[in-house]
């Protein structure tokens, strides 16, 4: 957590960041997204935004981009072959990388995502050291260790496979959010048949969480001030009440607000009628529909494999 | 589905607080790789305040879009979760005829929030446990040991954050009530 000098550089930052803002070329943004995440103003940045390069993958239409991403989601979750799941991981590799979206933009996600994974894995080994030998039903011993922490080859490949199974979201996650526009979004989720309130609510949502990421930090920064303190150097109980002081005039006034976008949105007349059309819905051209046919064909064959496959694990030792 | 504009509104607002609450610098940290979210606190109050659909969606939408827009993957099973936890908790207006909104925050209400928190979080990330035990064929003991330190830090820290605004919230709403009553 900030403590208070911490939080007055960010402040510092932040507003030499402001001024900068005037040059607004795709590159410069991305360079200082970079210098940013260097520095304390990383801390609330809040992760990654749609960035145009015009691409292919921009051209597609979002539809095809968000049948995309659920696909993979399918077959990721249906699978625990370590060949497709390696075959996904460089799919998703080469999509992100004809993104043309610069490696230093995701290169701290990446590194923390491979962190989390790798604590995670360590604690499944920890919790659990034999679960390896009893899903692949083999037991060759690396390192004899005391009790039943003994690392055994299955074990290690099954953590592997899990872990890159955890891993195989990543890349397709980001390509994703880097190609489409968030109100392409919302009306891609209701062409796919998400009602357009919800579909509506996320757009929405969207919208306002630079706005809401404001709001908290400014508050966060006003209690700090008065001496509301987050940092390790309370004890938790009290730390949890000083995030209420925080979260109060937070919500309280993100509810006034609420009134207030309500109350224009009814005036322009949302919701009066059943449907609703969208600006930034684009046509479904031919090589959509080329993209659709594969993943179909894709995902298909993944839920036949899972179905007619014996074992959970392909295990080749 | 028949949302009128303000519930509409209300869910955007309430997934965007729980997007930037979920935010990993804003959590503090109690065990390795779980953190109490100031996310829960807001899900927890919006699901009090608006009802189990409204719970839902803003657990839903606030966990997916965080995960998404973070950077770090989508773990559907955990969206899933926030949302039920969000259902689950948004009972409260139900069981308690909606006293809440008329400034009435008895101690038997709080009881009865606290046993929801710990319910929802019980079923809620339950589900999500039991689904990566199927789906990531991670170990049982593993998951358990995770729900059992998530459901009960986030129990305490709804149930301390919660009984603070909620307390507030009353007030608030008593004090308009006090103009017709008087």
């Amino acid at each position: 957590m900030q403590n208070n000098t911490n939080s007055e550089s960010t402040l510092n930052k932040s507003a030499a960041n402001k001024s900068n803002m005037n040059k607004n070329t795709v590159n410069n943004d991305i360079k200082k997204k970079h210098k940013s995440s260097i520095n304390k103003t990383k801390k609330i940045d809040f992760g990654i935004n749609y960035v145009n390069t015009n691409s292919a993958l921009h051209q597609l239409n979002g539809v095809t981009k968000f049948v995309l991403f659920l696909a993979w989601v399918t077959v990721v979750l249906t699978t625990f072959d370590l060949r497709l799941i390696l075959a996904l991981i460089i799919t998703g590799c080469t999509l992100l990388k004809l993104t043309k979206v610069p490696f230093s933009v995701y290169k701290p996600l990446l590194i923390a995502t491979a962190s989390v994974l790798s604590i995670n894995a360590l604690f499944m080994f920890l919790l659990a050291p034999q679960q390896g030998v009893e899903y692949i039903g083999s037991s060759t011993v690396l390192l004899p260790l005391w009790g039943d922490y003994s690392l055994t080859q299955e074990t290690l490949y099954y953590l592997l496979t899990v872990t890159l199974k955890y891993f195989s979201m990543f890349p397709i996650a980001l390509v994703f959010v880097f190609t489409t526009h968030p109100t392409e979004f919302a009306a891609s989720l209701n062409r796919l048949g998400v009602p357009y309130k919800i579909a509506y609510a996320v757009s929405l949502t969207l919208r306002y969480l630079p706005d809401v990421k404001n709001d908290f930090v400014n508050i966060m920064h006003a209690q700090q001030a008065r001496g509301v303190d987050l940092s390790k150097n309370v004890s938790v109980l009290s730390r949890i009440k000083n995030v209420a002081k925080i979260l109060g005039p937070l919500i309280f006034s993100s509810l006034d607000r609420a009134d207030e976008i309500s109350n224009a949105m009814t005036l322009r007349g949302f919701g009066h009628n059943n449907k609703r059309t969208w600006y930034s819905l684009k046509p479904m051209t031919k090589q959509d529909y080329t993209v659709m046919g594969l993943i179909v064909l894709v995902v298909t064959l993944a839920i036949i494999k899972r179905v007619m496959a014996t074992e959970l694990f392909w295990y080749p030792f | 589905m028949n949302l009128s504009a303000k519930t509409v509104v209300v869910i955007a607002i309430g997934a965007a607080l729980y997007g930037i609450g979920g935010l990993p610098m804003f959590g503090i940290p109690v065990f390795a790789n779980t953190t109490l979210k100031p996310a829960m606190a807001v899900l927890a109050l919006f699901s009090v305040l608006f009802g189990p659909l409204v719970g839902f969606l803003v657990g839903f939408i606030g966990h997916w879009v965080t995960d998404l827009f973070s950077g770090w993957g989508v773990w559907l099973t955990w969206v899933l979760g926030s949302g039920i936890v969000g259902l689950i908790i948004g009972l409260f207006p139900k069981l308690t005829q909606g006293r809440l909104e008329k400034g009435e925050f008895s101690m038997k209400d709080m009881a009865l929030f606290v046993v929801l928190a710990l319910v929802g979080n019980t079923v809620g990330y339950g589900v999500s446990a039991l689904l990566d035990t199927v789906l990531y064929a991670e170990p049982f003991t593993k998951v358990m040991t995770q729900l059992t330190i998530i459901a009960a830090g986030n129990t305490i820290l709804i149930a301390v954050v919660g009984y603070i605004l909620l307390t507030a919230f009353a007030k608030r709403k008593k004090q308009s009530r006090n103009l017709t009553e008087g």
